[in-house]
C-alpha cells in the first residue's frame, strides 16, 4: 500500500466499511496501524474518508484488482467485515489464495458461517451474535467484575494487557512462574505464558507455575502502561 | 370517605346507610371477606389449591355415594355424609355469592354521589344495583350448576335426583384445565351451531321420511315419531343399534342418505375439537408457564430469542437457572419450545405480558436482546417503570442507542457491533494470548476471573490480604472492588485505586492492604480454586 509514513506500522486492509468496520476502525486509529478502507460502494467510501482514513475503492470479487492493490503482499492483516456472510467468505478465500500468510480477521452473523469460513482460511472468525449473548451472560453472572473490565482493560484507565517477551538470556530466562514475583517487583499482574517451544500453548500462571520461561516466550501481563514498558526495558537490558 | 350528616328518610335508610358505613370502615370485616375471596376466587393462592382438592374429593364421593344408593338405602353413617355435603355445598355457594360483590360498597357511593350532587339519597336504586349484583351471579353457568347440585337434596323434589349428577360438573370450578378444554370448545362456538343445525336438519328431515314411509306398516317397528327420532338419530351418529331398521326400500334410501351425512358429521366434529386444540396449544402453554413462574423468585425474563438470546439462555440452562422467553416469532418459539424452555409467544412491550410474567415483583433480571432498538428500549423503558429494582441488561444494534437505553433505565448495555470492534482491535496485536485471555473472562475456559464477594460475618474483614495465603489457593490477586468507601476508611495508597461506576478499584493490592466487609475480592484461578477458597470463607474463616 501507499503514503509508507511508519515502516514499522501495522498494515491493515478493511473490507467493507459498514457497522462492524466502523467500529474496528475506531479502535485501530493510532500511529502504530496503518488502515486502508477498502469497499466498492462509493457512499461507504465517502463515509471513511470524513473520518479521516486512507480509502480504495475496488471491486474485491476480482482477483486482478486485488492483485493490483497489492494485496498479496503488502497488509499484515486483513479485515472482512461484510453484512452478508457470503460475501466474506468470497473475499477470504480470494485473499487466502492471494497471500497464503496474511492474517484473516471476518465476522460471522449465522453460526453456520464459522466453519464455512475457517475452511476459507480466515484465521479469526468473530460469531457477533455469540460474543454478545456472552458478553451478557457474563453481566449477568459477575456483572461488577465484567463492568471492572469494561472500565480499566478496555477503557480509558492506563491499566493495560500486554505481551511482553521474553529475550534469551535474559534475567527471567530459566526462571519458574512462581519466582517471577511481577506483582511486587514491577506491579504486574501476570495473567501467564505463551510457550514458543510447545507450539504457542498458553499456560495459565495459576496451572503452570513450575513452568520454566525459556527465550522466546511470550508473558501475558496486565498492569500500568508505565510498568509494562518498565519490564520491557528491563527485559531488553 | 364523606361525613355523615344525619339524612332525611325513614328509618330503614338511615339504618342502611349506617350500616353500609361501618362494614365500609371496618378492617376486621374487610379481612374476613378478603380472606374468603382468596380462599374461593384467587387462582394464584396456595389456600385455595386446597380447598379445590378437598371440594373434588367431596364432589366425587357424593356423586359415588348416589351411584351406591340406587340398589342398597343409606344407613346412618352415610346418610349423614350426605347431609354433610350438601351442607358444605350450599355454604359454598352461598359465601361465593357473599364475595362475589360488595352491596355496602354500593350503598356507600350512592349516597357519597347524593351529597356530593347534593340531592336526596334514595335507598331503593342503590339496593336495586346491588341485587342486580348478586343477580349476576346467580345466572352465571358455574353458579346454576352449583344450584342444581343442591337443589335435589331437597324432598319434596325428590325426583330431580338425577341432577344430583350436576355435581360432577362441579368439577369444573376446582380443575382450571377443565375450564381451559371449555373455553377451548367454547371459541369454535360458530362451527358447532352450524354443525347442530344440519345434524338437527338431518335428524328430523331423516325421522320425518320414515315415519312418512313406514310409520303405517305393521312390519315396520317404527310406530310413533319419537321410534322415528330414535332411530334418526341412532343412524346418523353411525352407532345403529338395529332394534330399529328400515323395511321398505324408500325406508332404506333414507338410511343410506342419513348414514352418508353422519359420517360427514363426525369428521367435522373431530375435526373442530381437534383444530380448537391446535389453536388453543400455545395459550395452554402460556398457562403453565405462568402457573410455574408464580412458584418462583429473582428468574430472568428474556425477551428476544434470536441468536443473542439463544447464547444467554443456553447459559443460563447450563447452570439451571429460572428463566422465561418471551418471543413473538412463532418459528423461534417453536425452536425454543424444541429445545425445552419456558417460552411465552407475544410481544415483550405489551405491558399485559410482562404483568403476567412477573415483571413488576418476581422476576429478578431483564435481558433485552431484540433485533429491534425501538422496542428494546420501549421494553427496557417499561420494564423500569414496573420495577425500580429489575437489573435490566439491554442490547444496542446502533451505536447512538446505546445512550437511549442507558436514559430509559437499562443498567448495561452491549452493543454487539461495538463488542466486534473492540475484539478484531485486541486481536490484531496479540493473537494467542488474547483468545486465551477471552476464554478467561469470556467463559469457555475452566479458569476464570471472578469476584469474591467478603461478608460482613466473614472472619476475612480486616485481615491483611497477605494472611489469605492466595498464592497456595492457586489463586491471583487482580485488585480489589470496595464499593462506595465510607467517611475515615479511605485507605493510604492513593496509587493503583480506579474509580468505578459504583465504588472503587483497588488494582494490585500490596501484601498488607486491609479487607473490609463487602470488599470484592478480584481474583484469577481454577474455577475449582476459586469455589473451595469461598467456601473456605463461608464456612470456617480464616483459620490458616
Amino acid at each position: 500500500m501507499r503514503n509508507e509514513t511508519r515502516p514499522d506500522a501495522h498494515r491493515i486492509a478493511l473490507f467493507g466499511y459498514y457497522r462492524s468496520a466502523v467500529e474496528v476502525a475506531a479502535y485501530l486509529k493510532g500511529p502504530e496501524y496503518e488502515i486502508v478502507i477498502i469497499d466498492d460502494n462509493e457512499n461507504n467510501l465517502a463515509k471513511a474518508r470524513d473520518q479521516g482514513y486512507e480509502t480504495a475503492k475496488l471491486d474485491y470479487r476480482d482477483d486482478a484488482e486485488l492483485k493490483k492493490l497489492g494485496m498479496h503482499d503488502a497488509a499484515d492483516t486483513v479485515f472482512s467485515l461484510f453484512p452478508d456472510d457470503a460475501e466474506n467468505v468470497f473475499l477470504t478465500i480470494s485473499i487466502r489464495a492471494l497471500a497464503p500468510h496474511v492474517r484473516i480477521i471476518t465476522i460471522a452473523h449465522d453460526p453456520d458461517a464459522v466453519p464455512k469460513l475457517r475452511a476459507a482460511g480466515a484465521d479469526k472468525v468473530i460469531d457477533i451474535h455469540e460474543i454478545a449473548g456472552r458478553r451478557i451472560w457474563n453481566l449477568l453472572k459477575r456483572p461488577l467484575v465484567t463492568d471492572l473490565l469494561e472500565n480499566t482493560l478496555f477503557g480509558e484507565t492506563p491499566l493495560n494487557l500486554a505481551e511482553v517477551p521474553v529475550p534469551e538470556g535474559s534475567q527471567l530466562d530459566g526462571l519458574p512462574l512462581h519466582e517471577l514475583n511481577l506483582a511486587y517487583e514491577y506491579d504486574l499482574v501476570l495473567i501467564g505464558v505463551v510457550d514458543r517451544t510447545m507450539t504457542e500453548q498458553f499456560i495459565v500462571t495459576t496451572e503452570g507455575r513450575t513452568h520454566r520461561l525459556t527465550g522466546g516466550d511470550t508473558l501475558l501481563v496486565i498492569g500500568p502502561t508505565d510498568a509494562i514498558e518498565c519490564l520491557r526495558a528491563t527485559l531488553a537490558g | 370517605m364523606a361525613t355523615r350528616k344525619s339524612c332525611a328518610g325513614g328509618a330503614f335508610t338511615r339504618t342502611l346507610i349506617r350500616f353500609s358505613f361501618f362494614l365500609a370502615e371496618s378492617p376486621r370485616y374487610r379481612s374476613v371477606k378478603d380472606w374468603f375471596r382468596e380462599l374461593l376466587e384467587d387462582l394464584h393462592s396456595q389456600r385455595k389449591r386446597r380447598i379445590d382438592l378437598i371440594m373434588i374429593v367431596l364432589v366425587i364421593a357424593s356423586v359415588a355415594l348416589l351411584v351406591y344408593s340406587v340398589k342398597n338405602p343409606l344407613r346412618p353413617p352415610l346418610d349423614w355424609f350426605e347431609e354433610a355435603a350438601v351442607t358444605v355445598f350450599i355454604i359454598e355457594y352461598l359465601l361465593r355469592a357473599w364475595v362475589y360483590s360488595d352491596v355496602h360498597r354500593v350503598v356507600v357511593d350512592h349516597y357519597e354521589r347524593a351529597e356530593f350532587l347534593d340531592t336526596r339519597f334514595r335507598p331503593w336504586p342503590a339496593l336495586k344495583e346491588a341485587l342486580w349484583a348478586k343477580w349476576r351471579y346467580a345466572t352465571s353457568p358455574l353458579a346454576i350448576i352449583d344450584l342444581l347440585a343442591i337443589l335435589p337434596s331437597y324432598r319434596p323434589i325428590r325426583l330431580l335426583r338425577v341432577f344430583l349428577l350436576f355435581r360432577l360438573f362441579k368439577l369444573f370450578r376446582y380443575a382450571n384445565s377443565m375450564t381451559i378444554v371449555a373455553e377451548t370448545l367454547a371459541e369454535k362456538r360458530f362451527e358447532f351451531y352450524m354443525l347442530a343445525l344440519f345434524a338437527g336438519f338431518m335428524v328430523i328431515t331423516g325421522a320425518s321420511a320414515i315415519y312418512l314411509f313406514e310409520a303405517d306398516l305393521d312390519s315396520s317397528r317404527v310406530n310413533t315419531y319419537f321410534d322415528a327420532l330414535y332411530w334418526s338419530v341412532v343412524t346418523l351418529s353411525t352407532v345403529g343399534y338395529g332394534d330399529i331398521t328400515p323395511v321398505t326400500p324408500e325406508g332404506q334410501l333414507v338410511a343410506m342418505v342419513i348414514i352418508v351425512s353422519g359420517i360427514a358429521v363426525l369428521a367435522f366434529t373431530t375435526s373442530i375439537v381437534v383444530s380448537a386444540f391446535q389453536e388453543k396449544l400455545g395459550p395452554m402453554r402460556d398457562y403453565r408457564v405462568f402457573a410455574d413462574l408464580e412458584r418462583i423468585h429473582g428468574y430472568t425474563v428474556v425477551c428476544g430469542y434470536g441468536r443473542v438470546g439463544q447464547v444467554v439462555v443456553e447459559r443460563l440452562a447450563q447452570v439451571r437457572e429460572h428463566f422465561v422467553i418471551l418471543e413473538q416469532n412463532p418459528e423461534k418459539v417453536r425452536l425454543a419450545v424444541a429445545d425445552g424452555y419456558r417460552v411465552v409467544q407475544g410481544d415483550a412491550a405489551s405491558a399485559q405480558l410482562m404483568e403476567r410474567v412477573g415483571l413488576g415483583e418476581r422476576a429478578g433480571t431483564v435481558v433485552c436482546v431484540t433485533g429491534d432498538d425501538v422496542a428494546n428500549v420501549f421494553i427496557t423503558i417499561s420494564a423500569r417503570s414496573m420495577n425500580p429494582e429489575l437489573t435490566i441488561i439491554a442490547r444496542a444494534n446502533n451505536k447512538d442507542v446505546v445512550r437511549k437505553l442507558e436514559l430509559a433505565g437499562a443498567n448495561h448495555v452491549v452493543a454487539p457491533f461495538q463488542v466486534v470492534g473492540l475484539v478484531g482491535a485486541e486481536y490484531v496485536g496479540r493473537p494467542v494470548a488474547f483468545e486465551a485471555f477471552r476464554g478467561i473472562i469470556g467463559g469457555g475456559s475452566h479458569v476464570v476471573l471472578d469476584g469474591i464477594r467478603i461478608s460482613p460475618e466473614s472472619q476475612a474483614v480486616d485481615q491483611p490480604l497477605a494472611r489469605f495465603k492466595l498464592d497456595d489457593r492457586k489463586l491471583v490477586v487482580f485488585g480489589v472492588i470496595r464499593q462506595a468507601a465510607g467517611a475515615g476508611t479511605d485507605d493510604a495508597q492513593e496509587k493503583n485505586v480506579y474509580p468505578l461506576s459504583r465504588g472503587r478499584f483497588h488494582y494490585n493490592p500490596p501484601g498488607d492492604f486491609v479487607i473490609r466487609a463487602h470488599d470484592l475480592l478480584v481474583v484469577f484461578g481454577h474455577e475449582y480454586s476459586i469455589a473451595r477458597f469461598n467456601r473456605l470463607l463461608e464456612t470456617v474463616g480464616l483459620d490458616l
